[in-house]
């Protein structure tokens, strides 16, 4: 990915020592900085944290950049390495507070009048799933989710993500492929039980018929 | 292909990443393989998950608090503390040297003032001893011929203190004696 030609002004002007250029870059980013640590962390207090230290390094950093990738690039390896710094420093205390956070709570509204079909019994299975699906994610090993998580919830390329981890685009596909079985074998209940209840009510179906 | 291998495609076939002529064959298979076509169905709903859990979106009053928050901490990065001005003027060169100099200065002055009496009495006890020898060198030198005397030989080999407070090895010359050497240093 190469830099572009906005983001190439304002980066010389930030290195030139203008702040309020910095800004700029500030607000195009901090949205999917933040939800990248949120997912990568799984505690909206923690990425808060890490999103703050993210942006302070960059600043800090941008002197030394050189534009040989791109700025988003870039930045999301800072905000990887932070979130890898953060688990491994916080990890016991990470533990007890991953499991009571709600993980459906902020769902985009549109997307939620699309699931729901108002009927509060669905909305709540559909917690449920979501929270089965978070637990299961915090599972995998760091490695298999952070690729997960660039790739599902980021919407990265896989050639991106193979910039931004340093690695070739095979070991991206490969560890991708290995963290969807992982947490399909993990979900492996909740995946089947659809398919049971609908084998069952065609079941009754037919007796009743 | 064996299922392993295809169960690996699935991940691809999913994300529309094959060609043309593997694709078919991973079709093919998942029409026969029922294992392979469950896990293909499973991966699907679970890619379908994935979407729903990607429009999790964090409040905005959040970004709120956070950019004011970085704000802040950038600002307080901009304003050096007055220890780190210090020792960052001192890494220039030439204000480094003037400070060295001035070190020594300092010291030097010092050093005076707290010893300026004792540096007084070397003085003036110096100076003394000088007038003695000076005295001393006019008596002897009526007596021309002091040196042809091998009694008087080491006689004045030794003098008294000079300025400095040592005595000075002063170079005499042999006039009577047959070797060639002209000057003896002791």
């Amino acid at each position: 990915m190469a830099l572009l030609d906005d983001e190439k002004k304002i980066i010389k002007e930030c290195q030139r020592g203008n702040a309020e250029s910095f800004y700029i870059l500030l607000d195009r980013y901090k949205e999917r900085v933040y939800s990248l640590a949120y997912q990568m962390i799984g505690d909206h207090t923690s990425a808060d944290d890490v999103t703050q230290e993210v942006f302070i390094r960059a600043y800090k950093g941008l002197p030394k950049f050189m534009g040989k990738c791109s700025f988003f690039t870039w930045l999301y390896r800072i905000t990887i390495n932070c979130s890898y710094r953060y688990l491994r420093k916080n990890m016991t205390f990470l533990k007890k507070v991953t499991n009571e956070i709600d993980p459906a709570m902020y769902l985009d509204e549109r997307l939620k009048h699309k699931f729901s079909v108002n009927s509060p019994y669905k909305t709540l299975e559909m917690k449920e799933t979501m929270e089965v699906l978070s637990q299961s994610i915090d599972k995998l090993p760091v490695k298999h989710k952070t690729v997960l998580v660039m790739f599902e919830f980021q919407g990265l390329s896989i050639q991106d993500i193979s910039e931004i981890l340093k690695t070739s685009p095979g070991t991206v596909k490969s560890r991708l492929h290995h963290a969807r079985l992982k947490v399909r074998n993990s979900m492996i209940d909740v995946l089947n039980y659809d398919k049971n209840k609908k084998r069952f009510s065609k079941k009754n179906a037919v007796n009743y018929n | 292909m064996n299922c392993s291998k295809i169960s690996y495609c699935i991940s691809e076939y999913i994300d529309n990443r094959l060609d043309v002529s593997t694709k078919r064959i991973v079709d093919n298979h998942l029409k026969k393989c029922k294992k392979c076509r469950s896990l293909y169905e499973e991966m699907l709903e679970l890619r379908g998950l994935f979407m729903v859990k990607a429009y999790e979106r964090p409040k905005a009053e959040y970004f709120e608090n956070l950019k004011s928050n970085i704000k802040r901490r950038i600002l307080s990065c901009n304003v050096v503390s007055l220890k780190d001005r210090f020792f960052n003027a001192l890494s220039t060169p030439s204000i480094a040297l003037s400070a060295c100099l001035a070190v020594a200065l300092i010291a030097s002055i010092t050093v005076n003032v707290m010893f300026y009496d004792k540096i007084q009495q070397n003085i003036q006890t110096a100076g003394e001893n000088l007038k003695n020898n000076i005295t001393q060198l006019a008596s002897e030198k009526s007596d021309s011929n002091i040196y042809s005397n091998p009694q008087n030989f080491n006689r004045n080999l030794l003098r008294p203190a000079n300025i400095s407070g040592s005595y000075m090895i002063t170079p005499i010359t042999v006039r009577d004696v047959q070797a060639k050497r002209a000057k003896i240093y002791y």
